[in-house]
């Protein structure tokens, strides 16, 4: 911790409050020369939600439900139209210095690093600016070089570096400073299997060890289970769901998939519902209560060689979501 | 916060170096086109004063005096402002860089202060300024004082604080129109060096007038080289001080409202080109 | 034939309607500041003129040639996106439509033109009768000479583009490069007449001196046709061949590079 961490900030139980926060915006049509219709967006309506400190808390929602600008609020890049927003106890809009020295902020589409200096550089220009002491910074790069696989290109220039390399130096630099909160908009956009496994590995260890706070946006639902405990999903402008994933698929019926590998046509299995057949596999959609039917109707089919019985994927269960919100 | 002003334009003055001497091609490229640019934007003026055996009232001495100090104090723009375009504050706001700038813990005053600061690759124009000054001054057969060094240190600050606080107010239209102003600081500028190295003496008293008060493109270039040349007497270099400190009110004034309309709208377009690139 | 332009017309219609998306006041304000611009370089010529000192042309025909620079500033300097490519990473969608890139990066320069032109040379033109400048062009070879600094210009923004190409990072560096010597060396700023030492008379025959100094030349009526024309056809027939080669060797390197 820095000189002055211990005293900059008051203890904090809640990391991040949002209470009757609400965002418009206005986006401009065209609809002919020179001409422009204006069309009011609800971003945020009314959002109630509480993060308290050390947790790790997945943000999802469709594009366009109001992932981003809940970030934008938390860091004070936006002030809200109505409601409060707190950060650490502080008004992210009046004390932006002070909040921004304890937050860590990394937004997937862009790069805090130097396009035309090796990494490195970059990592001594973070020192500096966040006025972190030589010893802390020089662990932390070791512990994230290492943590990430950084060593291989620390002293090449960013312009050169691949997309995956660049967020991994992009989240290494974030983190430089110790954050106690950190807000990810989508950290693994286009990285690869590899990439993306450090990633969340590294993100995981500085919630356990660190109790840091993690919000995180992503598309990719399976790196959102892997990483948080907690799964909040907004959908126009509101909450609509705050738990657990089990809990999400508790409360979507507890969706299963039944896959059977057997000669000529899909068998018919009492308490399942046909989706597909490819080559000799045969897929099938049910409720978790109709586990025992299901069982005893796939122990009568004739010529099957074999049976598997899985979750259905939380990929579906949330598209499902999306496209009932949508309608 | 003095300490802190001091690491920070050190911090950017080695990475103005490391950029520069990353090697020789880059290096050589860089402060070319940096002098040929400075002697390019110049020369035009400087050629027809030869031409024409003067401008006005003016020697053709005298025009090139005036011309050096405008190398000079722009040396002085580019050197300290030029680099990530903290001049050009438009592209700034317009590309909705303004978000990095929001997320660093330090002032934006301060960033704004330090991260254009360019020593290596934006010194030249500077020093081909400083070495006309050298040539011309003596030639003009003005008498170098500590007076007028004074007078010129005076003058060059004033028209620092004038040059950002024009660009700035025009930049904080982006705040409002951020695609349609992007653009604008850099218009803007640009109508500013055109206009401003081009001495006034022999143009309509009216228009002279105005280009010294209203819209004070004058003050740039014509007013202080006519102080620096003896034409005027030195309690005129009140009116650039008045005029500095109107503007920067002006131009504080407005990016602070742009900045409160900034966070409450926001920016839907980002771009990166400019940042840090 | 129509289904061959049609996707160039298309193309320039983007490119043009481009400045139409920044909205009403951005355009006006920049015009206007541009045409006060113009406004004040006609008054310092009238002011030089007044010293009085020999020069090679009259105080009409130097605010004709300063007026119609301003005016059809976009074509005597053509600019198409290509320098822009490297550091856009664009090429590879580019590449990717069933049309030349030659094709495409001239329909994207003339409709980024088209709208300056609509809207200012208009305004230049009232600017002008305002202050009693010459409008009528000193000559009908004025359009031909354009045609040929419009093709020429085209190929020397290719020239600066394979430029920035080979250096990379350092496309800014070559623009203000680029910058300085459209600035000295094209008389569209200053004219060639106005230069001591008769340094005018060398620069009328480099490539770039015959870009905006030969057609706004002959629309102030401060040269022959004869004069200005062959020496355009001549740098026009060495240079497309050369730089046309170059480009098609960097291609790749900004397939590469570019992204």
């Amino acid at each position: 911790m820095f000189k002055w961490a211990v005293q900059d900030i008051n203890p904090w139980d809640i990391a991040a409050e949002m209470n009757g926060v609400s965002k418009t915006f206005v986006q401009k049509q065209h609809t002919g020369l020179f001409q422009h219709e204006k069309r009011i967006v609800h971003a945020l309506d009314g959002v109630n939600l509480q993060i308290r400190r050390g947790e790790f808390v997945a943000y999802a929602g469709p594009n366009g439900a109001g992932k981003s600008t809940t970030f934008k609020l938390l860091c004070g890049l936006l002030a809200p139209d109505a409601g409060q927003v707190r950060v650490m106890g502080m008004d992210p809009q009046k004390e932006r210095i002070r909040l921004m020295r304890h937050t860590g902020v990394f937004f997937g589409g862009r790069t805090e690093l130097w396009w035309d200096h090796p990494v490195m550089r970059s990592f001594e220009w973070k020192r500096d600016v966040w006025d972190i002491p030589q010893k802390r910074w020089q662990e932390n790069v070791e512990k994230y070089a290492d943590m990430l696989d950084l060593h291989p290109f620390l002293n090449t220039f960013v312009r050169e570096l691949s997309l995956g390399q660049r967020m991994r130096a992009d989240l290494a630099m974030m983190l430089l400073h110790d954050p106690d909160l950190i807000l990810l908009d989508e950290p693994t956009l286009g990285l690869d299997v590899l990439a993306k496994r450090r990633m969340i590995d590294c993100l995981r260890t500085l919630n356990r060890e660190r109790a840091a706070t993690i919000l995180v946006t992503s598309h990719d639902m399976d790196d959102l289970t892997a990483m948080a405990q907690r799964l909040v999903l907004i959908a126009q402008g509101r909450i609509a769901f705050d738990g657990t994933s089990e809990e999400l698929l508790r409360r979507t019926g507890d969706q299963r998939v039944l896959t059977l590998r057997a000669d000529g046509q899909p068998p018919v299995i009492d308490g399942a519902a046909w989706q597909k057949s490819e080559d000799g596999q045969h897929v099938y959609a049910f409720s978790g209560e109709q586990a025992s039917r299901v069982l005893a109707s796939v122990g009568q089919v004739k010529n099957l060689r074999d049976a598997d019985i899985t979750h259905a994927p939380i990929e579906e269960v949330i598209a499902g979501l999306y496209e009932q919100w949508s309608r | 916060m003095g300490k802190r002003l001091l690491k920070m334009w050190a911090l950017y003055a080695r990475l103005d170096w490391y950029y520069t001497t990353q090697d020789v091609f880059t290096a050589s490229v860089t402060i070319f086109s940096e002098v040929l640019w400075g002697m390019a934007t110049l020369s035009g003026t400087a050629l027809l004063a030869v031409r024409f055996g003067g401008v006005g009232a003016l020697s053709a001495q005298e025009v090139l005096v005036m011309l050096s100090f405008h190398l000079f104090a722009r040396g002085w723009e580019v050197m300290l402002f030029a680099g990530n375009n903290v001049s050009c504050i438009s592209r700034r706001i317009g590309r909705a860089q303004v978000d990095h700038m929001l997320i660093q813990p330090i002032p934006l005053w301060m960033q704004l202060l330090t991260e254009g600061f360019m020593p290596v690759s934006g010194c030249q124009q500077l020093l081909c300024g400083l070495i006309a000054l050298c040539i011309f001054v003596p030639k003009a057969g003005i008498a170098v004082s500590v007076g007028w060094i004074l007078l010129l240190v005076l003058l060059i600050l004033c028209r620092l604080a004038i040059y950002l606080s024009i660009s700035y107010a025009a930049g904080s239209a982006a705040f409002y129109n951020p695609v349609g102003c992007e653009e604008l600081s850099c218009i803007v500028m640009d109508l500013c060096d055109t206009v401003s190295d081009y001495p006034l003496s022999g143009m309509p008293r009216l228009l002279v007038g105005a280009l010294c008060t209203a819209v004070p493109l004058g003050a740039f270039t014509y007013l202080p080289g006519l102080l620096l040349i003896g034409r005027l007497d030195a309690v005129w270099a009140a009116w650039p001080v008045l005029l500095a400190v109107l503007l920067v009110t002006l131009a504080q004034s407005l990016f602070r409202k742009g900045m409160k309309h900034y966070v409450q709208v926001g920016c839907a377009r980002y771009k990166s080109m400019g940042h840090r690139r | 034939m129509i289904a061959f332009i049609k996707p160039y017309w298309s193309e320039m219609r983007m490119s043009a309607r481009l400045s139409q998306s920044f909205g009403m006041a951005s355009l006006v304000g920049s015009y206007v500041l541009r045409a006060l611009r113009v406004g004040f370089l006609l008054l310092m010529w009238r002011s030089l003129f007044q010293n009085g000192a020999p020069m090679d042309m009259t105080l009409p025909q130097t605010l004709q040639y300063t007026l119609c620079s301003a005016a059809l500033a976009p074509l005597l300097d053509l600019r198409t996106p290509a320098g822009g490519w490297l550091h856009d990473g664009a090429v590879a969608s580019r590449t990717l439509r069933p049309m030349g890139i030659l094709g495409q990066l001239a329909a994207d320069a003339l409709g980024g033109a088209a709208v300056p032109i609509m809207v200012f040379a208009p305004l230049c033109l009232l600017l002008g009768w305002w202050m009693d400048v010459p409008l009528a062009p000193a000559s009908a070879w004025f359009l031909p000479s354009l045609l040929l600094c419009m093709a020429q210009g085209f190929i020397i923004d290719m020239a600066f583009a394979c430029i920035i190409i080979r250096v990379g990072n350092l496309s800014w560096q070559v623009d203000l490069l680029r910058s300085s010597l459209t600035t000295l060396l094209t008389g569209g700023l200053i004219p060639f007449a106005a230069l001591p030492w008769g340094l005018g008379r060398w620069l009328a025959l480099s490539p770039l001196g015959t870009l905006a100094g030969a057609p706004l030349s002959l629309y102030a009526g401060l040269s022959a046709p004869m004069q200005v024309i062959p020496v355009q056809i001549f740098w026009n027939i060495v240079l497309w061949p050369l730089i046309l080669w170059w480009f098609g060797r960097s291609m790749e390197r900004l397939v590469s590079f570019g992204g």
